[in-house]
């Protein structure tokens, strides 16, 4: 995390930047805190466009509540949960480094990379929440550590309920999942960025 | 949205909303799992919205993301000038004046 801090202050200011062209990058010379707050309005009316990726923006973090609480936190014993988070992580750099590459291949017309990645994202999202929902059928809210008063709000632990380890048979298909979770985020994300 | 424009101004304003968006995002699904919603509701709205949210991006990305964007669109929105982003001698710039 040190070392992650440190290069983020070694990035170069966007203004020094010259692209090989001789080209600057456009920016707000001189912003203000009003010209920030009237640019979203701007954005809004002059290229309303931009809605159509709402619900992207909208859902961009909304599967990490399923993943990281109903999935790793309820399903796995703790020692697994920490191996899950390290796979988990390291599949959004590995797919996070494969999918940007392959964004900006040169040699095709950015028109037809954007189809292609609508395309793939697509398949990736039947493929891998289709497997996802063959584990979600496995076990239920109730089952796993929660149990509820009439009125819903009162948590106490099942005590039939013992987490999942690594060593358990079985462990295999989940670990993928999870680490193909990872690296859908980072494709989704890297997808509305670019 | 980086593909949307080239200017650093319009996409500053871009991530702006996305980040806003995100966040409301996660509020929202963060209350319902505190409110004990089933597993299985959880999951089928992680489905549904991700399917959902790409057919409706649909349109934008086949239809807005262009292969080229003029400098002027650019600097729309922006207190540069072209003197101010391309060198003289670029071609875009031979163009345009």
């Amino acid at each position: 995390m040190f070392f992650g801090a440190i290069l983020a202050l070694l990035l170069v200011n966007a203004s020094d930047v010259i692209r090989e062209d001789g080209s600057r990058v456009i920016l707000m010379k001189n912003p203000s805190w009003q010209s920030e707050i009237w640019g979203l309005y701007e954005t809004a009316k002059f290229e309303p466009y931009i809605i159509f990726l709402f619900p992207m923006f909208f859902v961009s973090n909304w599967f990490y509540v399923y993943q990281f609480n109903s999935m790793n936190g309820a399903y796995f014993n703790t020692r697994t949960r920490a191996l899950n988070n390290v796979l988990y992580w390291l599949s959004q750099i590995i797919a996070a480094g494969i999918w940007g590459y392959s964004l900006d291949v040169e040699s095709v017309r950015r028109s037809v990379r954007a189809k292609v990645a609508l395309g793939v994202l697509f398949v990736l999202t039947m493929v891998i929440w289709g497997g996802g929902y063959d584990f979600e059928k496995g076990y239920t809210r109730f089952d796993a550590n929660t149990d509820f008063s009439k009125s819903g709000t009162a948590l106490t632990t099942n005590p039939n309920w013992v987490p999942k380890d690594w060593s358990d048979s079985g462990y295999v298909g989940p670990m993928f999942l999870y680490m193909f979770y990872g690296a859908y985020d980072a494709a989704w994300q890297a997808t509305v960025y670019w | 949205m980086g593909a949307l424009s080239n200017s650093g101004r319009r996409s500053a304003n871009f991530v702006g909303f996305y980040k806003g968006i995100q966040s409301v995002g996660a509020a929202v699904v963060n209350n319902l799992d505190a409110r004990h919603l089933s597993y299985k509701k959880e999951f089928i709205s992680n489905w549904v919205l991700l399917s959902a949210a790409l057919v409706v991006a649909a349109p934008l990305i086949l239809t807005r993301i262009k292969d080229h964007v003029p400098i002027e669109e650019d600097l729309q929105g922006t207190d540069e000038t072209i003197e101010d982003v391309l060198p003289s001698g670029h071609p875009e710039k031979h163009a345009t004046v």
